[in-house]
């Protein structure tokens, strides 16, 4: 039940983050209500500046998989998270990805149809 | 004076069984450590050992000059009660500083890591409660409860005995100040041990501090009500307690038995030491046996 940071890493430590306590709530490892160390106090743990770990709480709080209250601190969030509030979030991501790529509407869907196809039929 | 003198030399060892693995010098006594590891139950491989020891170092270092503090203190509280019979407040102080001072010294502990070293942290928050039982906290309070109670018994008795100052300052004041203070520690520390940031690079580091955090903050607890028990305690040296008719005034006799009853739970507590409880909360499925075990 921890969460491990790698400075060396290409992906930013606000994803780490994000991404491993993601895990380890669809992992169970991390109950609904289970209580996440306060911002400043990760932050010192892990050695990163307190607006990364802000920034991927804020994240998380966005997609529905954390409740932040005030004075409270951030829990797990009781219900599950909207998986639509998610996929909208990866999709925005994927698309801002592949036009960073050079590549247009035309040829990202292209793409796609190549892996969904067949699932698609 | 020589009584003082007598309880000071007792205390010295005893201080220094607070610091069994460097002796609140530079050197590590290997052996001690083995024997703190198999007691923790906890592996110490070869390439963590540097950063434990530190962690260990800082503790005893701190508890040395803590327990020094407790000793002087306390011998000038004896002195001031011009009490023969006071020596046992030594070995107290003594302990009641060295407790404190090794948890102070465990969470001065400099854990600094090269930059690019990875970091871990426990994804979930932890409160004093994983760390101390929240029982021996409900020792704490009732003692401390049971302590302002008979400084207030012991100010009337006192007052009505028309006793001396001196008797009323040493065996009533300064004991429940003590107490107040005790437990004011044992209340502020078990938040700071729970807040306090650490620097790990393991698992198995974060979880050396977690036991070495949970046994400093036992220990200051029960040193709390141990201290905690003195104004009830001392209520029965009172000689304005044998009122006309020689009976015990029942009240004070009654909070009297009440402080030594908690004060023997707590001394039982420190016989048996504090449980795993603090790996079966907070590493309930981590397995360190896989992790091989260095010489140290």
């Amino acid at each position: 039940m921890v969460l491990r940071i790698d400075p060396a890493a290409r992906t930013a430590p606000y994803e780490q983050l994000r991404q491993q306590v993601i895990d380890q709530i669809r992992a169970g490892t991390l109950l609904p209500g289970t209580r996440l160390p306060p911002v400043r106090r990760l932050a010192e743990d892990l050695g990163i500046a307190p607006n990364t770990v802000a920034r991927a709480y804020r994240e998380l709080e966005a997609a529905g998989h954390v409740e932040t209250a005030g004075r409270h601190g951030t829990r797990v969030a009781l219900q599950r998270p909207d998986v639509s509030a998610e996929a909208d979030r990866l999709t925005r991501e994927y698309l801002t990805a592949m036009r960073a790529l050079g590549l247009d509407t035309t040829a990202i869907a292209g793409y796609l149809r190549t892996d969904l196809g067949s699932e698609l039929d | 004076m020589d009584t003082v003198a007598l309880w000071i030399a007792i205390a010295i060892p005893i201080l220094l069984g607070f610091a069994p693995i460097t002796m609140g010098g530079t050197r590590t006594n290997a052996k001690e450590l083995g024997k703190l590891a198999h007691r923790i139950g906890l592996p110490l491989p070869a390439q963590r050992v540097g950063r434990i020891v530190r962690r260990i170092r800082s503790q005893e270092n701190h508890a040395l000059w803590g327990g020094t503090a407790g000793v002087v203190i306390a011998g000038l509280w004896v002195l001031l009660a011009r009490s023969g019979s006071g020596g046992p407040l030594v070995l107290l102080g003594g302990a009641a500083g060295a407790s404190i001072g090794s948890v102070i010294g465990l969470l001065r502990a400099a854990t600094t890591m090269p930059d690019e070293a990875p970091r871990i942290a426990r994804s979930a928050a932890v409160d004093a409660t994983d760390y101390v039982a929240p029982w021996v906290f409900g020792l704490v309070r009732a003692m401390i409860a049971v302590a302002l109670v008979s400084g207030t018994l012991g100010l009337v008795i006192t007052l009505a005995g028309r006793q001396e100052t001196v008797t009323l300052v040493s065996r009533v004041v300064l004991p429940t100040v003590a107490a107040t203070a005790a437990y004011v520690t044992t209340e502020l520390l078990s938040r700071v041990v729970a807040d306090r940031a650490r620097r790990a690079d393991s698992e198995l580091e974060l979880a050396w501090d977690d036991v070495l955090r949970a046994w400093g903050l036992h220990q200051v607890a029960i040193g709390s009500v141990v201290v905690s028990a003195m104004p009830g305690v001392l209520l029965m040296t009172l000689d304005a307690i044998t009122p006309v008719g020689g009976v015990l005034w029942w009240p004070a006799f009654l909070a009297t038995g009440i402080s030594i009853g908690l004060a023997a739970i707590a001394l039982v507590c420190i016989w048996v030491g504090p449980s795993d409880r603090v790996l079966r909360r907070l590493w309930p499925d981590a397995d360190f046996d896989d992790v091989v075990p260095g010489t140290v």
